[in-house]
């Protein structure tokens, strides 16, 4: 329960990951004063070019993954075969 | 822009605006939905020729009716346009009944969430976007969510955001993190914001260990604080320079997607969760009174039914198995959660499980109160089914039987009730309680409330519980 294996680390620093890229988004939106004219959709449209490149990335990366699995499971039923 | 566009064709009776176009749908520049002659149309404008045309160009309307995920519907000649400026009108396929978010389970709305991602994925894939993404624009249809605005869609112009992302977020996976990771009764808020959960809120609301997953924590606490940090720039050229990529785009989309799909609810024991297996009835008494139940619906062959405390739907399913389309209402979210389950599974098509609370059932919201209707104005029904429902309303909440029997008469023209004594041991366990104020709470009492609204057709007791069942058709 104590002993941090392998997977444990990678958990840790996973949220590690998570706590910085929020900082640092979270830094880059630090609220400005409030008015009453609100324009609804300017801070969706930037968070969105904010994290698009992340997101974009994301999603190659479990495309990539998706085909390496795709490949080894063709290859462990022509082994199983 | 709209939110509000929620009205396909009722075969109930709709309420129109004075000229008889519907109160949901007036948000909308791109058409809007009238009713003519007892049809419902929708009008589309001049305005939206391009990206009407190019719905039909991309191949995405053929796909997404073959799917099932869009309603389908015809086009009629142009002389039955209802004001000038008119580019096409469509008579869209009827929907049964039009039910809100705020009356969903916490399955139907995750369900609509997931619809809703799914027509957009496949409309990007064929250079369309949705420029809507309400929920109330999803209608529970034979048992399938399906969206119901053929207006919805514009032409994708790579490089742009999703305009609708933040809409989406409010109205589904905002309520559905609420439910999922605070407490499912937060679907609620919906009635009173009805174009979703302001993100602030939401934010403000959920646990802070959401702030570890990265879900919630960019599509909700970064996306609330950047909307609050831009709420006064417009935006500048330059500042979306860095466009958003068509791969940033469909990351966008998968990364809402997983957000959805992680989201659970426990079902747990709540006041009413396993009631099928605590309820009044010993085995012989239940097969006696399911047997009157069929009886009494063979002799009205409804085509609509309200099944009210319907449970997880035991008796909805009686109605629906002889052709009715049956609404089952109940107020405890875990047994209405059971019954949506229940009607995926078995795949059901008559079947529309609804959370409400009859002792406050849902109001006129909206604009003008006209453009979220009441329960009552949904109505009536052919059939209104109340079994093991009136001593809750009269003991358990202190309406009297005749305001009872008056505001059932107006759901419905005939009604199966039934009437559980005092001796009965779960009325005792109401009693048990309270003081026993309800002098008037006698079989005599009942017969005289009811027999003011409605004629007493039949009615016989349900083995040897001491209950009885009526079947009355209003006066």
């Amino acid at each position: 329960m104590f002993r941090s294996g392998p997977d444990e680390i990678g958990r840790s620093w996973a949220i590690v990951a998570r706590l910085t890229f929020a900082f640092l988004l979270a830094s880059a939106l630090a609220p400005a004063s409030v008015y009453g004219y609100i324009d609804p959709l300017s801070g969706s449209a930037i968070l969105q070019a904010l994290a698009a490149g992340v997101l974009a990335g994301l999603f190659m990366l479990r495309s990539y993954w998706q085909r390496v699995k795709d490949v080894f499971r063709r290859f462990w039923h022509r082994d199983a075969e | 822009m709209s939110f509000a566009d929620s009205g396909t064709e009722t075969r109930n009776d709709l309420r129109a605006m004075t000229d008889g176009r519907l109160g949901g749908s007036f948000r909308d520049p791109s058409g809007y939905l009238y009713r003519s002659g007892g049809t419902l149309y929708r009008q589309v404008d001049e305005s939206y020729r391009e990206n009407y045309d190019a719905l039909f160009a991309t191949g995405l309307y053929d796909e997404l009716t073959a799917a099932g995920l869009l309603v389908p519907h015809a086009e009629k000649p142009l002389d039955r346009a209802h004001s000038a400026g008119a580019y096409r009108i469509l008579e869209p396929r009827p929907i049964d009944f039009v039910s809100y978010p705020y009356e969903w389970c916490f399955g139907q709305l995750r369900d609509a969430a997931l619809v809703t991602i799914e027509i957009q994925r496949r409309a990007l894939a064929r250079g369309m976007s949705l420029k809507d993404a309400s929920a109330f624009n999803i209608q529970f249809h034979e048992g399938r969510p399906v969206l119901i605005d053929t207006l919805s869609f514009e032409c994708y112009r790579e490089g742009e955001p999703w305009i609708a992302y933040r809409q989406f977020c409010q109205h589904f996976l905002a309520p559905l993190l609420l439910a999922s990771r605070v407490d499912v009764r937060l679907i609620r808020l919906f009635e009173r914001y009805l174009d979703g959960i302001p993100l602030d809120l939401a934010s403000r609301l959920l646990p802070r260990r959401t702030w570890c997953r990265f879900g919630p924590l960019l599509h909700v606490h970064l996306h609330a604080r950047s909307l609050a940090r831009f709420a006064q720039t417009p935006i500048r050229q330059s500042r979306l320079a860095r466009p958003v990529s068509r791969t940033g785009h469909r990351g966008l989309i998968a990364s809402l997607d997983g957000a959805i799909r992680r989201l659970s609810v426990s079902l747990g024991t709540t006041e009413w969760g396993d009631y099928e297996r605590t309820h009044g009835y010993a085995e012989p008494d239940r097969a006696a009174k399911r047997a009157l139940v069929a009886e009494y619906l063979e002799q009205v062959r409804p085509e609509t039914v309200w099944d009210l405390g319907a449970n997880t739907g035991e008796y909805s399913r009686l109605a629906a198995e002889r052709g009715a389309r049956v609404l089952a209402i109940d107020g405890d979210p875990a047994a209405v959660e059971r019954s949506y389950q229940h009607v995926r599974s078995a795949g059901e098509r008559g079947i529309l499980p609804l959370w409400i609370d009859l002792t406050n059932p849902s109001p006129a919201l909206g604009w003008g109160h006209d453009e979220r209707r009441s329960l009552a104005d949904r109505g009536p029904a052919d059939l209104v089914l109340a079994l093991a429902l009136l001593h809750h309303l009269a003991i358990g909440n202190n309406v009297p039987l005749d305001a009872v029997a008056h505001y059932l008469s107006t759901l419905g023209r005939d009604l199966i009730v039934e009437f559980a004594p005092k001796a009965d041991p779960q009325v005792q366990r109401l009693l048990a309680s309270r003081a026993d104020i309800f002098a008037s709470y006698t079989p005599e009492g009942f017969e005289r409330a009811f027999g003011e609204r409605y004629e007493i057709r039949a009615s016989v007791d349900v083995g040897s519980s001491g209950r009885r069942l009526f079947l009355m058709s209003r006066r």
